[in-house]
């Protein structure tokens, strides 16, 4: 009788917390298909089944691995361009493209919404230090002639992730509509009315007008948070497909 | 006889036909392994991830190679928590600029770029606006985004520098973009070209010689002059300033960067990668200079000032 009733099997309350874990390692492995990864096989299953990791290979050499050749920087710019989505996002919740109410939607950002100053800042810094990580990756994938064949093209579309880079940052900087915006876009758009030829025409087109105002915000306003992002995300897509494909050139 | 003869030649050809395109092949095949010293580096790759109850078990790693999962996630995990918590530290402590609402009536002095843009508007300085702001950055993108397809030569890839020449010649290259780049910009601030076009050769008026002549340029800037009735696009431009910010400014850059190409050429016995590499870092340099003094040692009106720096301009 004791022995039956000390039975793991017959306890009721064991008996709920095996099935529980029986039904968590069933949830698991709905999800993850693969035990916890500490073999090769289940190493090599862990990258290749799950969609965010599997733009890696499963095996790399060991070579591969030091940070003195790459410093991580085309990681950082994917890093700081997913903080700048993340944060765009939620500054997008308080913040209204119209000449009227943008300052005032900064500053209510600022002083009103929790953590608002927080958020613009991050969105600040990560902005600047997309650009200098950008430019730094461009730098070492040169230097250390990663470029090669089969990789020109990547390299192509490097350069115009580059160049997106720049437009991203420049479009951002109109919106807080305060005198610093206003004025370093007054003068980087001058810049485009000197094109030769097509130089009014190009302003007018930028700005869609003859200085810059509601039109000009909109306008950067809808580059800024859709059509160069999309950009940017597509020749990502392109830029990382090709990286896996065309195999890491570093860790000889 | 003469059937003979020709079917032996015939042979003859054939069988040197045949080693030719067996050479050709054994060459092809030594320069893929000497074009891709990865396949040599790497003695095994995944094929198959086989279930346990498979006669076959991969128990140890080769030690050359490791797995993702999770050699380089770690790293990567790493270094994104290094710099989550660096920018949640820098959000913490220093606030983003804000300045009084956008005012189109009350223009400031200086009104600048955002800083990646001021090298452009340093540039504008010296020389012409669509030159400067649009003609030299888009060529030199053009030229940056070329490079694979020029760069052909032998050489390893994945090394810093590819060699210790290249090393020599990217140092060397710095420090002669530095110095041009700070003698040209302190003669432009000391001795401006465009004064010095203005006043060559004076009339009895003190009027240069060169202000007196006017030429039509299509798709000029027409704030030098009135653009004449039915004229479209069409400035008249006097020639001091034709000089002062075309002809002079596109010969500096010529006649330098193919200074420099010489003597990489000549003191270092640089092969191309090198000369990319020469050039390359003549750009960088002269972004990062022309950065640093549009940003810090531009002043009210864009004058040259040396302590412009310690106004702190908001970023």
């Amino acid at each position: 009788m004791a022995t039956k009733k000390t039975s793991p099997r017959r306890n009721p309350l064991d008996q709920v917390m095996q099935a529980s874990a029986a039904f968590g390692f069933r949830v698991y492995k709905s999800v993850f298909r693969h035990s916890w990864p500490d073999s090769a096989r289940t190493r090599s299953l862990a990258t290749m089944s799950n969609v965010f990791l599997h733009l890696h290979p499963t095996t790399i050499r060991r070579a591969s691995l030091k940070v003195t050749y790459t410093f991580c920087l085309g990681g950082l710019s994917f890093f700081f361009f997913l903080v700048l989505t993340v944060s765009g996002v939620l500054l997008m919740f308080y913040y209204v493209p119209s000449v009227t109410q943008a300052y005032q939607d900064i500053k209510d950002l600022q002083t009103v919404v929790f953590a608002g100053q927080f958020l613009r800042n991050m969105h600040r810094w990560g902005a600047h230090a997309m650009v200098i990580v950008v430019f730094l990756h461009m730098c070492r994938v040169f230097y250390t002639r990663a470029y090669r064949p089969p990789r020109e093209f990547n390299w192509v579309v490097g350069v115009l992730l580059l160049v997106l880079t720049f437009l991203l940052s420049f479009s951002g900087y109109l919106l807080p509509w305060d005198q610093l915006s206003f004025w370093a876009v007054t003068v980087g758009t001058n810049i485009a009315k000197a094109t030769p030829f097509v130089g009014p025409e190009a302003q007018f087109l930028l700005i869609g007008g003859y200085e810059i105002g509601q039109n000009a915000l909109i306008r950067f306003y809808t580059l800024h948070v859709i059509a160069l992002p999309l950009a940017a995300a597509v020749l990502i897509a392109v830029h990382f497909w090709r990286v896996r494909k065309d195999g890491f050139s570093g860790g000889l | 006889m003469a059937d003979t003869s020709q079917e032996r030649q015939a042979k003859q050809e054939q069988a040197q036909a045949a080693s030719t395109e067996n050479n050709r092949r054994a060459e092809a095949r030594r320069r893929h392994d000497a074009s891709n010293p990865l396949d040599k580096a790497r003695p095994h790759r995944l094929l198959a991830v086989v279930k346990k109850e498979a006669s076959f078990i991969p128990t140890k790693e080769p030690s050359t190679i490791v797995h993702v999962w999770p050699h380089l996630l770690m790293i990567e995990f790493l270094c994104a928590i290094v710099f989550t918590v660096t920018l949640f530290i820098t959000s913490a402590f220093i606030n983003a600029p804000l300045e009084d609402l956008a005012n189109a009536e009350k223009t400031p002095n200086p009104s600048k770029a955002p800083w990646y843009f001021l090298n452009l508007q340093e540039l504008l300085l010296h020389m012409d606006g669509g030159l400067a702001g649009v003609i030299v950055p888009t060529v030199v993108l053009l030229l940056i985004a070329l490079v694979p397809y020029f760069d052909l030569g032998p050489g390893q890839i994945g090394r810093w520098f590819t060699s210790e020449r290249g090393k020599a010649v990217v140092i060397f290259s710095s420090v002669y973009t530095s110095f041009w780049l700070f003698f040209l910009i302190a003669l432009d601030v000391f001795f401006p070209v465009k004064t010095m076009m203005k006043s060559l050769f004076p009339d009895a008026l003190g009027r240069g010689i060169l202000t007196q002549i006017k030429v039509p340029i299509p798709g000029g800037d027409p704030t030098y002059e009135p653009t004449p009735a039915g004229m479209l696009n069409v400035s008249i431009t006097p020639v001091d300033i034709i000089m002062s910010n075309w002809i002079i400014p596109i010969s500096v850059i010529v006649i330098l960067t193919g200074l420099l190409v010489f003597l990489v050429k000549k003191r270092f016995n640089a092969d191309r990668r090198d000369v990319f590499q020469a050039l390359f870092t003549g750009f960088v340099v002269a972004f990062a200079i022309t950065t640093v003094v549009g940003t810090a040692l531009r002043g009210y009106g864009q004058e040259f000032d040396w302590l412009w720096w310690a106004f702190k301009r908001p970023l």
